[in-house]
């Protein structure tokens, strides 16, 4: 460890303003964690080695002259705590940016990971991050589900409706869609007059766009 | 109270918080009451009765419409730091009325004896549909917002629940269980033993995120209020008045319905 | 998160549009004939023209989009009255009294039903300047700002919305620093800094999407 204490874990947090600047969700960073706990553990190692030399020492010579292990043990600490809470919060940001990209989605999350294609954040996030993924997915399904018959709190669009018809472009192939007026074929390329509310899911996913 | 609002508003998750309610009512009677009529010509108009007037809907002692009272939570809600009082009845009943419209266009639809009026008037019923169904998507969605960001505070603090629905506890508990589950697996077992807590205070900096009620909201009076103390002037609050107050001050009086976060 | 970030801490103007539309009725002539129809929001009609009924602006907005009907303008959005408003913004340290939603209200109405106003230009323009009027107002209002409660008599929706950040996080600076009232100075900087803001939209009217 060449570099200071905790520079490592104000790499980590630059990484999470940037990603929340640019509204971007980079890839986990997996080495830097790792580095992180490791000066963690270390810091800890010294920390309680401190403690094992000033618990020896009297109080009256705690206060003469080991001053410089005092402070040496409050600088120890204060770092420590700093790694963690910069852990913490990464983690976080990156939770609620993954929860509402989730949203965003439309709550369809094979699309989100979308395992098979470029396009997906399958690749980005870590295993745990995938299993909060999944557990979230589920617990948003079962906390929609009183309201299901009247309203898809997932797939409705927060953007006020305006009109009950909305003229859309198809800008990618969505297949055969069940509407109120039939089952319609959405093809890449074609526009259609549809009501909002048949093809809203298809708006938050980016199959079709709204054209005014 | 329908069925659904039993689910929404006053499920009792306490005991048995894992169990999700999964019988969907297959009839909504509003049935102690008079059921409203919604058929959309049920008044006629030869009716004896006096037009209803907008004005006269506006005043206080006519009842307001559910869908208007939702959309007042609903700004309400947005505005304010904290969690407000789940409106369970007023969503379970716009959900109904949303509901009985949708049936009702519906059964027009398919008939062929259906009127060009008629086919009109669908029209306007559901674009009042999908309005009231983004209220509720954007009401019920403000709060879960909220209720994700201090799940840990209301896991912790039995006093935030009672502004709460069943499902909506029983969702911030559930969350932030895998909140930390993640923090476990992907942080906190790395870390030393003395290092593993998840509620430290370190230099008066809590590591659970509490809603702040210091919060400085915008109000508008709905009614003559009267004298009203802040901590350090007191302040005459008649109807239409807008104040810049902070939320704790004034936290009462919203509850009342006195005045309404603007 | 269930709402995205932009969206938690203030309203945004297509949702205030909502709301107004919502809570405002006016008057319409309808051209078509239709006995009264019951909707959530209420009991509206009956439709017989040339009688005028009154209608959520919403579905005033809808018919007019549909060619069923005219707008009958409210009183307030008439030239003669916006100039005397505007005498009174100008001439008075209080804001005029208008609808609490005038500008939401006011730019819906010209934008769908603009021809069933009297010269909807010259309403657009003198709308304009009692906007300017009173965001002149907002800014002086800053140096009254304290820490406890601050009176904004007759502001509107829109203004708050635009208020909002600003006074908000003020607001909180001064609980931390403590003090009842803003020294001298530091109303100072801060009104420098809010008048940077308003000059983010200085026409003062064509917020974004609205």
């Amino acid at each position: 460890m060449s570099q200071n204490y905790t520079d490592t874990a104000h790499r980590l947090i630059h990484q999470s303003k940037r990603s929340q600047l640019t509204n971007t969700l980079y890839k986990y960073d997996d080495a830097s964690i790792r580095e992180i706990t490791r000066e963690c553990r270390y810091l800890n190692t010294q920390i309680n080695q401190s403690i094992d030399t000033l618990s020896n020492l009297t109080e009256q010579s705690l206060l003469d002259s080991d001053k410089p292990s005092l402070a040496q043990l409050t600088i120890l600490t204060l770092c420590a705590q700093r790694n963690k809470r910069c852990l913490l919060a990464y983690h976080y940001h990156r939770l609620t940016k993954l929860a509402s990209m989730y949203w965003q989605s439309g709550g369809a999350l094979a699309y989100l990971l979308n395992e098979h294609d470029a396009g997906g954040i399958r690749d980005d996030i870590s295993p745990s991050e995938l299993d909060f993924m999944r557990s979230y997915s589920q617990l948003v399904t079962q906390y929609k589900s009183p309201f299901l018959d009247v309203v898809d709190i997932t797939s409705t669009s927060l953007e006020p409706p305006k009109d009950l018809h909305v003229s859309v472009r198809v800008v990618r192939d969505a297949g055969l869609i069940e509407t109120q007026g039939g089952p319609v074929d959405f093809r890449i390329g074609q526009r259609f007059m549809v009501r909002r509310s048949d093809v809203e899911r298809l708006l938050v996913q980016g199959y079709l766009e709204q054209v005014d | 109270m329908s069925r659904r609002n039993e689910m929404l508003a006053s499920m009792d998750v306490d005991d048995e918080e894992d169990e999700m309610p999964s019988i969907r009512p297959s009839t909504y009677g509003i049935t102690e009451r008079q059921k409203p009529t919604y058929d959309m010509n049920a008044i006629s108009s030869s009716s004896t009765k006096p037009m209803l007037d907008i004005d006269e809907l506006m005043e206080a002692e006519t009842p307001e419409c559910a869908l208007t009272q939702l959309i007042r939570a609903w700004v309400a809600e947005r505005g304010a730091p904290v969690l407000l009082e789940w409106q369970g009845e007023m969503v379970d009943e716009v959900m109904s009325q949303v509901e009985e419209q949708t049936k009702i266009v519906d059964s027009l639809k398919s008939d062929d004896r259906s009127t060009d009026e008629e086919h009109f008037q669908l029209i306007l019923v559901q674009t009042e549909v999908e309005r009231a169904k983004y209220v509720i998507t954007s009401y019920v969605r403000a709060r879960l917002s909220k209720i994700e960001e201090f799940a840990q505070y209301i896991t912790l603090n039995p006093a935030s629940h009672r502004n709460l629905s069943g499902i909506e506890l029983s969702h911030a508990r559930k969350y932030w269980r895998l909140v930390e589950t993640h923090y476990q697996t992907s942080i906190l077992q790395g870390l030393p033993t003395a290092m593993r807590g998840l509620d430290d205070n370190h230099n008066g900096k809590s590591m659970i995120a509490e809603p702040d009620q210091d919060t400085a909201v915008f109000i508008r009076a709905r009614r003559n209020v009267g004298e009203v103390q802040l901590p350090q002037q007191s302040i005459q609050l008649e109807k239409n008045d807008n104040y810049l107050v902070r939320y704790r001050d004034v936290a009462y009086l919203i509850a009342s319905g006195a005045v309404e976060i603007v | 998160m269930a709402l995205a970030a932009h969206i938690k801490h203030s309203l945004t103007p297509s949702e205030l549009h909502f709301i107004a539309t919502s809570e405002y009725a006016v008057e319409i002539v309808p051209n078509f004939s239709m006995g009264q129809i019951r909707l959530l929001s209420g009991i509206w009609g009956p439709f017989r023209p040339p009688a005028k009924a009154k209608v959520p602006l919403w579905l005033a907005l809808d018919l007019k989009r549909r060619k069923r009907c005219a707008v009958v303008p409210p009183e307030w959005l008439t030239v003669d009255h916006l100039q005397e408003k505007l005498k009174d913004e100008t001439s008075d340290g209080q804001y005029a009294d208008l609808p609490f939603r005038y500008l939401e209200i006011s730019k819906a109405i010209i934008e769908v039903a603009g021809d069933d106003l009297d010269n909807a230009a010259v309403i657009r323009s003198l709308l304009m300047d009692i906007r300017q009027a009173r965001q002149t107002k907002s800014r002086e209002g800053v140096l009254k700002m304290n820490d406890t409660g601050m009176a904004m008599t007759g502001i509107s929706q829109l203004e708050i919305n635009e208020l909002r950040p600003f006074f908000v996080q003020s607001f909180g600076v001064m609980r931390k620093l403590g003090g009842a009232h803003v020294p001298a100075n530091a109303a100072q900087s801060s009104q420098s800094q809010s008048q940077s803001q308003f000059t983010l939209d200085e026409d003062g009217w064509d917020m974004s999407g609205i």
